[in-house]
């Protein structure tokens, strides 16, 4: 599947005035359209469609429906006394990431970090009132403050929380393959120099966009499990500097992605001889929604061929206001679902949650204010599960050195190690230590 | 037409006849188009085009596991 098969996408959203048996009607009636099924990944949609027709997809909880009507069905619909709107299915993007205060990222007690912080509210006002220019509109000036504050912090939190220290050698991910499959890597940044990608080492599977990371996710993600142990940034943030990594871009410059380019990933890194496969990427699931069979059965094989796979639990969750179930494809039981802590342990507000018997936690390592390489060559410090993850492949690949064997047996190693942190619904085993 | 990808009975990833006889039931049944089946001996799954309307057929067919259409995913950064 490629970009262009957003056009297939269905061109409308129809809202009801409220959830009703009878909006089915309605559509079945204005539309043509009949009654197929449901979906298997989403028990709570009804599939409605004919021969010919586009597939109109009706959520029956949510009195919402997506589907292509045509210009005379849009005029029918829209004086329905039963529909709200009838708008456009826009695409849409992944939120902004999220750049944390200077302070996060420093020593609160640390007299330097408070001068730059007052240095860069000087400059703010300066530029705003000034000259006009909106440092939060500018990520790239963001940045650069980051970056200059987290040199003060030469060893990044998160390695101190998983138990590293700066003279940490009982295990490096020497001789190690790790897959990251997400929106590539910036192939230039400083901190993968003498990296060798080219060749087999790198691949995109997403039409018409090379490996060259637009997004700077996967770039992110790539930094924590293994750049170089002596950053450009001067701070050390990867947690195994020594790794052979293996970059595949499933995720396009705008952070999507679809399945069948993921699979493909998966095999790929299969065929290069991954022992780790680490996927900061999922979709939303509902609660009591199964998990993927797609990915299942894939994660089986690799799993029973002795790749260990990991993946985001999800940011689906608005702490305390309300938690949301882990994400496919994390929630397979042959994948591995992690979560995220900021640097005082907590559950990061965002994480998704064990909600359910289907997508279970298994692990929590560092993922709010996570300092790493971007694009473009810069740095940046972003949250998310995604953040997590990598840490998680990161330290399995320091387990894999030390201890060549199954991932099943590799597992258990690291959960034996866990800081347990508190309930298994947020935290899964507790909090990933290296060996 | 959409992207779907059927996922066999794990047993049938090792029994190449009955897990050919199940690909061609579905091709004959559903006329499922761009077959991909280069994951069908390693995985057990085949995937292809095929109408809407279809879908409930495919997943009534001995030794088929799921029916999953081909969707999005999101990097998981906030």
């Amino acid at each position: 599947m490629s970009e262009a098969d957003l056009s297939k996408r269905p061109t409308h959203i129809i809202v009801f005035k409220k959830p009703s048996e009878a909006n089915e009607k309605l559509l079945a009636q204005v539309l043509d359209i009949h009654e197929l099924g449901e979906i298997s990944t989403q028990a709570s949609c009804v599939v409605m469609g004919s021969e010919g027709s586009e597939q109109t997809n009706l959520y029956e909880s949510l009195g919402v429906a997506v589907s292509s009507p045509t210009d005379d069905q849009i005029i029918d619909l829209k004086e329905r006394s039963e529909v709200l709107s009838v708008e456009l299915n826009q695409v849409r993007s992944i939120p902004p990431l999220f750049f944390p205060q200077i302070a996060s990222l420093a020593q609160p007690s640390d007299p330097l970090s408070a001068y730059l912080r007052g240095m860069r509210d000087i400059i703010d006002a300066i530029e705003s009132f000034h000259l006009g220019i909106d440092r939060k509109s500018r990520p790239d000036l963001q940045d650069s403050f980051t970056a200059l504050a987290a040199r003060r912090n030469t060893f990044s939190w998160c390695l101190q929380q998983i138990g590293m220290t700066p003279n940490y050698s009982i295990a490096t991910g020497s001789g190690i393959k790790v897959a990251v499959l997400d929106t590539g890597i910036d192939l230039n940044h400083p901190d993968f120099e003498g990296r060798i990608f080219e060749g087999d080492n790198v691949k995109s599977f997403v039409t018409g966009e090379s490996a060259q990371d637009g997004n700077g996710h996967g770039t992110h993600c790539a930094g924590v499990i293994g750049s170089a142990r002596r950053s450009a940034s001067g701070v050390r943030y990867s947690v195994a500097p020594d790794v052979d990594l293996l970059i595949g871009k499933v995720l396009n410059n705008e952070g999507k992605g679809y399945d069948d380019d993921i699979i493909k990933g998966m095999n790929w890194a299969r065929d290069r001889g991954a022992k780790i496969i680490s996927m900061s990427l999922g979709s939303n699931r509902n609660v009591n929604q199964p998990y993927t069979s797609l990915y299942e059965r894939t994660a089986d094989i690799l799993s029973s061929e002795g790749i260990l796979i990991v993946a985001a639990a999800g940011n689906s969750s608005s702490r305390p206001h309300f938690t949301r179930p882990v994400n496919n494809p994390a929630a397979c039981p042959s994948i591995k679902a992690v979560a995220a802590i900021d640097e005082n342990q907590k559950v990061y507000s965002s994480g998704s949650a064990q909600m359910d018997k289907i997508g279970t936690l298994d692990i929590s390592a560092p993922g709010v204010a996570v300092f790493s390489a971007y694009k473009n060559g810069t740095y940046t410090t972003i949250s998310g599960t995604s953040m997590a993850t990598p840490h998680i492949a990161g330290v399995a690949a320091l387990y894999y050195q030390l201890n060549p064997d199954t991932p099943a047996k590799i597992w258990q190693l690291i959960l034996d190690n866990t800081l347990p942190l508190g309930d298994v619904n947020d935290y899964g085993f507790g909090l990933v230590q290296v060996p | 037409m959409a992207l779907v990808h059927v996922t066999l009975d794990k047993s049938l990833i090792k029994d190449t006849v009955r897990r050919d006889a199940t690909v061609s039931r579905i091709v004959e049944l559903t006329g499922m188009a761009n077959i991909n089946q280069q994951r069908l001996h390693r995985y057990g799954i085949v995937s292809g085009e095929v109408s809407a309307s279809k879908l409930p057929e495919i997943r009534d067919i001995e030794n088929v596991q799921a029916v999953e259409s081909d969707e999005t995913k999101y990097a998981v950064a906030s």
